[in-house]
């Protein structure tokens, strides 16, 4: 069987594509393509250009799995789609369009994939992974008893929007700012100090362009091997990127899609080495897609997904919890299972450890429909129609 | 509103045009815009010139080739590099604030769009306009430019092939495109080439010959359009630096010559060479060209009222529209070997050097 899971994030869209027989899953291919949403926003809503760009892509992807033989497709998105205004237009525009249903990832469901993707690193000396997102961050320990995950409700992107003046990369003084403020973050959440890791594990494609920058910068050969930075080359990276004359150069040869946030990044990164004191940083290549395919595969975790062979989705799309739908559920009386706790919970004594469902959960038979509320047929055609209308207008 | 406009690189047809449409626009759409023409391309704006441009420098340029800023050639790996303690990228994001340029509209191809997204990247409000005869800009359908050097060219092949049909002769018509083969596609199938040559697909010598020597069209003479840019099969794995030396020891830059004087050497036949050369650049934009300049200039400059910078207009599905220049920026659009065009000029039996 041969199954694809893809991922849209504010950056890109990339899938990767497994196959699974009877003993093993192995990941077969990876595939992604540049597509930097931030500059399609109209405001908070993604503008009519971005739904067409987003569209295009997912349809050529799908088109290209099609011919690998991909028998089903589930497709996430992470934060940065949960935050645009117009997201129903825009998953509406993509059913119509593709066929394809968004499912919508949370942070702590997107931190409990990259543990689930990652397990593998669990023998490194006092592991801890780090996905940094645009509009989220997921710090998550790995192995033993100190496991442990902390959701950050603020991103890349928020902080590239708090601290950078006129220019898309902030200069010396920004970031120093924003050096200060991810630390008094990460001192209120009461993220460990020395000796509790030793060893980072960096997670996701914005950090996945940090190590493509750290070859570039230090020349260091990725025909091969783990991928490891040295912590005084990737201090130097910095320097580089906050006031070197060719760091756009640098950005633009091996992300340029990522220019908003690969500064940020850098910065987050500097500041969780120098509070862990950690020595050992490994680029992991697997994260929330990997974890994703994983769970579904297990079905310990639910989704809509593209049926090839049949033609169309089955399943219902994936919703996160929202303080909305929260509040509808336990209207209707039910409760909802809890991973972990939110950074921004202080009162809360932190709980350790896997997370774990509610033991009062209602069972249920099939996968359970959260939040939003199911798009008739009719309203999908509805917003098919209306980007079929306006695409007659330039621009 | 203060803004910019440079012209940066080869010159193309059309250039003119859309100067002239975002200048029209701004001034009737804009409310206090002011317009400041860039002279030499990155040149001009890395030593801070301009010049305000009124309503009437915009008159009777529609048609005119060529471009009334100038233009020059800035290499894109030289715009970071320190010189004398600051890089152009660095004169040139001062020379924006200095001007007081609320934005800036840059013309050109790859490279022009390269160094815009570096200015975009450094907090300059840029917007870029495809203009390359090349037709490689990645995620436009087609540049402007191109289909007036597609009608250049292919008038040109139809010139060339009275005289080569009178000497019964193989005549190679060398054509602009060091990368895409876009320009030798698309007037090599416009002329009735018997044989198309471009980069996007290494040519092996022996089919070349084959092709010329079987007279597989019929005819006793043939029109093999060559792409500057290509390459033989041999020579496909080499680097581009590795092949550029090879051919300087050659004392040749591109293959031409060289595949002229074999195909003469191997099949007897009288075998001549021409290089179109910058012929395919200048001259009066076609109405097409006329046309989507217009479009693309007024879009664009919608784009600056409407404050969205970063971006390139674009043409996706006959429709104006824009992509992001980080999307776009160091990629290019070439011509697919097993796309429809290509499968279409071997189905009607064109010769494209392979067996």
């Amino acid at each position: 069987m041969k199954y694809a899971v893809a991922d849209i994030s504010s950056s890109s869209l990339s899938v990767i594509i497994a196959e699974k027989d009877d003993v093993k899953t192995e990941i077969t291919g990876k595939e992604r393509e540049s597509l930097s949403l931030l500059y399609y926003m109209d405001g908070d809503r993604l503008s009519r250009r971005g739904t067409e760009k987003l569209v295009t892509s997912l349809s050529q992807m799908k088109a290209r799995l099609a011919e690998l033989g991909t028998e089903k497709c589930w497709l996430i998105a992470t934060a940065a789609l949960r935050h645009i205004s117009n997201f129903e237009e825009v998953t509406d525009a993509v059913r119509a369009a593709t066929g394809l249903v968004v499912n919508l990832i949370d942070g702590e469901t997107e931190a409990y994939c990259d543990y689930v993707a990652n397990l593998c690193y669990s023998t490194c000396e006092k592991a801890v992974l780090v996905d940094l997102g645009g509009k989220s961050m997921e710090i998550c320990a790995l192995g033993g008893d100190k496991s442990d995950m902390t959701c950050f409700d603020f991103g890349l992107l928020d902080l590239y929007e708090k601290f950078t003046g006129r220019k898309i990369q902030p200069d010396e003084d920004e970031a120093r700012e924003m050096g200060r403020y991810v630390k008094s973050r990460f001192d209120k959440a009461d993220l460990p100090r020395r000796d509790v890791y030793s060893t980072v594990i960096l997670v996701g494609q914005t950090c996945g362009s940090i190590y493509d920058m750290y070859t570039e910068f230090t020349d260091t050969d990725t025909e091969e091997g783990a991928k490891i930075m040295d912590r005084k080359k990737f201090g130097k990276l910095v320097k580089r990127l906050v006031s070197g004359a060719d760091r756009s150069r640098l950005i633009l040869k091996t992300a340029p899609e990522k220019t908003h946030v690969i500064l940020p990044a850098a910065v987050v990164i500097k500041k969780l080495l120098k509070r862990f004191d950690a020595s050992n940083i490994i680029v992991s290549d697997r994260g929330v897609k990997e974890g994703y395919l994983s769970l579904v595969l297990d079905g310990r975790e639910n989704g809509a997904y593209y049926d090839f062979a049949a033609g169309g989705a089955k399943g219902d799309a994936r919703v996160p919890v929202t303080d909305g739908n929260k509040k509808a559920d336990e209207k209707a009386g039910k409760k909802r299972p809890s991973r972990t706790r939110s950074a921004s919970e202080q009162s809360e004594p932190r709980r350790r450890g896997r997370p774990k469902k509610t033991a009062d959960a209602p069972a249920q038979s099939e996968p359970r429909r959260r939040g939003r509320p199911k798009k008739t047929a009719a309203s999908a055609e509805t917003a098919a129609e209306s980007l079929r209308e306006e695409s007659g207008a330039d621009v | 509103m203060k803004i910019g406009i440079l012209t940066s690189g080869g010159d193309c047809a059309g250039l003119n045009a859309v100067i002239r449409s975002i200048g029209l626009y701004c001034l009737h759409n804009i409310p206090g815009a002011e317009i400041v023409g860039i002279p030499d391309g990155y040149g001009g704006l890395i030593r801070g010139d301009g010049f305000r441009m009124q309503e009437n420098d915009f008159e009777d340029i529609l048609d005119r080739g060529g471009t009334v800023l100038g233009t020059s050639r800035q290499p894109f790996k030289r715009m970071t590099v320190e010189e004398n303690g600051e890089s152009r990228l660095e004169k040139m994001c001062d020379n924006y604030k200095k001007m007081g340029l609320d934005c800036l509209f840059t013309l050109g191809g790859a490279g022009t769009h390269k160094t815009a997204a570096l200015l975009s990247f450094e907090g300059c409000n840029v917007i870029g306009l495809p203009k390359t005869i090349d037709n490689d800009i990645y995620g436009t359908d087609v540049t402007f430019g191109f289909q007036t050097a597609v009608e250049v060219v292919t008038d040109s092949i139809d010139r060339i092939k009275t005289t080569v049909a009178s000497h019964r002769r193989t005549m190679l018509v060398e054509i602009m495109g060091n990368k895409a083969g876009w320009l030798t596609l698309h007037a090599g199938i416009a002329a009735g080439a018997d044989m198309i040559i471009i980069p996007e697909i290494p040519f092996d010598l022996d089919a070349v010959c084959e092709f010329v020597a079987d007279g597989r069209r019929g005819r006793q003479y043939n029109v093999i359009a060559v792409a500057e840019g290509a390459t033989l099969a041999e020579e496909a794995a080499y680097k581009k630096s590795e092949r550029a030396f090879a051919r300087q020891y050659m004392g040749e830059t591109t293959v031409t010559r060289h595949l002229a004087e074999v195909i003469g050497e191997r099949t007897g036949t009288e075998t001549r060479y021409t290089v179109l050369g910058y012929l395919q650049r200048g001259g009066t934009p076609c109405a097409f060209d006329r046309l989507l300049c217009s479009r693309l200039g007024g879009v664009a400059a919608r784009l600056a009222k409407e404050g969205r910078f970063g971006v390139t207009a674009a043409v996706v599905g006959g429709k104006i529209t824009f992509n992001a220049l980080s999307d776009i920026a160091g990629k290019y659009k070439l011509v697919d070997p097993d796309g429809p065009t290509v499968r279409f000029a071997k189905e009607i039996g064109i010769g494209l050097g392979t067996k």
